[in-house]
Parts: structure tokens; sequence; C-alpha cells
């Protein structure tokens, strides 16, 4: 299955920047953000469960900066 | 020190961690959902707020340099033990590293990468004095 990924940078104030997309193959979400967490060199902060059929939410850091990581199926 | 939106339904929390970014993302989380959220970015600035706030919830990383967790844990033992109910431990040290936490003494323990619901969830019954144990 295909997923896409949008990533945004978290500052204590608001969401910055746009988003950026990319598409992964994987088995699952769970799976497809674990590949992004790992082509990215960064690390997974957080998760929320989603309810059945939407997006997962996660922050993922990498160097100084926590990412607001969106997951559904492409 | 930093402090985010004044109190409103529950309470202020002091945020312990030495990464600069992820006492922002815990601002920005617990300040969400309603809590006035002070940091710390290590032991020794977090025990000194401590003693000047009323603190309803501590979440509090281990790994810290200077005064890390577990010697404010100690400290606060020792000097204010009614204070290790307010205490959230977390941690994304691996179990062996924590292996000599006993998580008794504190109001919880939560690894990272944590779930977004289970630590606004503990840290609202930690704030209404429920216990998790």
């Amino acid at each position: 299955m295909q997923f896409t990924i949008e990533s945004r940078e978290l500052t204590p104030e608001t969401v910055k920047s746009e988003p950026r997309s990319t598409v992964i193959e994987a088995a699952d979400r769970d799976a497809a953000l674990d590949e992004f967490v790992r082509r990215s060199a960064s690390q997974l902060v957080s998760f929320a469960t989603p309810a059945r059929g939407r997006e997962s939410i996660a922050t993922v850091k990498k160097n100084d900066s926590v990412y607001l990581v969106r997951v559904y199926e492409a | 020190m930093s402090r985010s939106d004044p109190p409103t339904s529950h309470s202020s929390v002091l945020v312990v961690d030495d990464d600069q970014a992820l006492r922002g993302l815990f601002t920005t989380l617990l300040g969400k959902n309603g809590f006035a959220v002070d940091t710390a970015s290590d032991g020794r600035a977090a025990f000194d707020q401590i003693h000047r706030h009323n603190y309803s919830v501590i979440l509090l990383d281990l790994m810290m340099p200077d005064v890390n967790g577990f010697e404010l844990l100690d400290r606060l033992e020792r000097d204010s033990p009614a204070l290790m109910e307010k205490v959230i431990v977390m941690t994304g040290a691996s179990q062996r590293a924590i292996q000599n936490l006993d998580t008794s003494r504190v109001w919880g323990l939560i690894r990272k990468p944590f779930d977004i619901e289970n630590l606004v969830s503990s840290t609202v019954a930690c704030a209404q004095g429920k216990r998790s144990h």
C-alpha cells in the first residue's frame, strides 16, 4: 500500500512553514511511519492512535526541531 | 523559565527536560489542554522552581546534564516527599538504565515515544490527585 507522509515544523506558538510530502510504500501506517523516521534520520517522539480509517498523527524530532507528521493512505 | 497561557480548567505543570525542542512540544500539547506550563532544563533549575510555585504535576525527564532526574527525585524524597506523588517520569532510557527506579515512589512512568492521549490523560489524572497505582 502507498501512504502519504506530510510533515511540518512545530514551534511552541504555531505550525510553521508549508508541509513537505512524500509517498512511502509500506504494509500499514505504522510501517510507513517507521520508514519515514528511518529515511529522515529523525526520532519518533509521540504518536496518537487514530480511529479506524483516520490519519495517524505523530511528532518526530530531528536536530533541534520537532515536526508534526500526518500519515494517510495515498 | 517560561510560562504559557494562564491556567484555565486544570492546573500548572512543570516540564523538566534538557531538550529545548521537547520542552516546546510539551508546552504546546499541555497548553492546548488547559494547563499553565513552566519549563526547566535541568534538575537544579527545577528544584528552585518547585519551591517557588505550587505545581500540580511535574513531568520529569531522567537523563539530563548537571542535576539529572534521578538526583532530583532523591532531593524531593528527602526534602519534600509529598511532591513525589505529583511526579510523572518521562523517559526514553532503556529498561536497564531505569532498573533501579522505584516507580511506586512517583505518580507514574511514561516511556518515550509516548502516546499523546496517554500523556494528557495521565497529566489530568495526576493534577486531580487520582492514583495511578
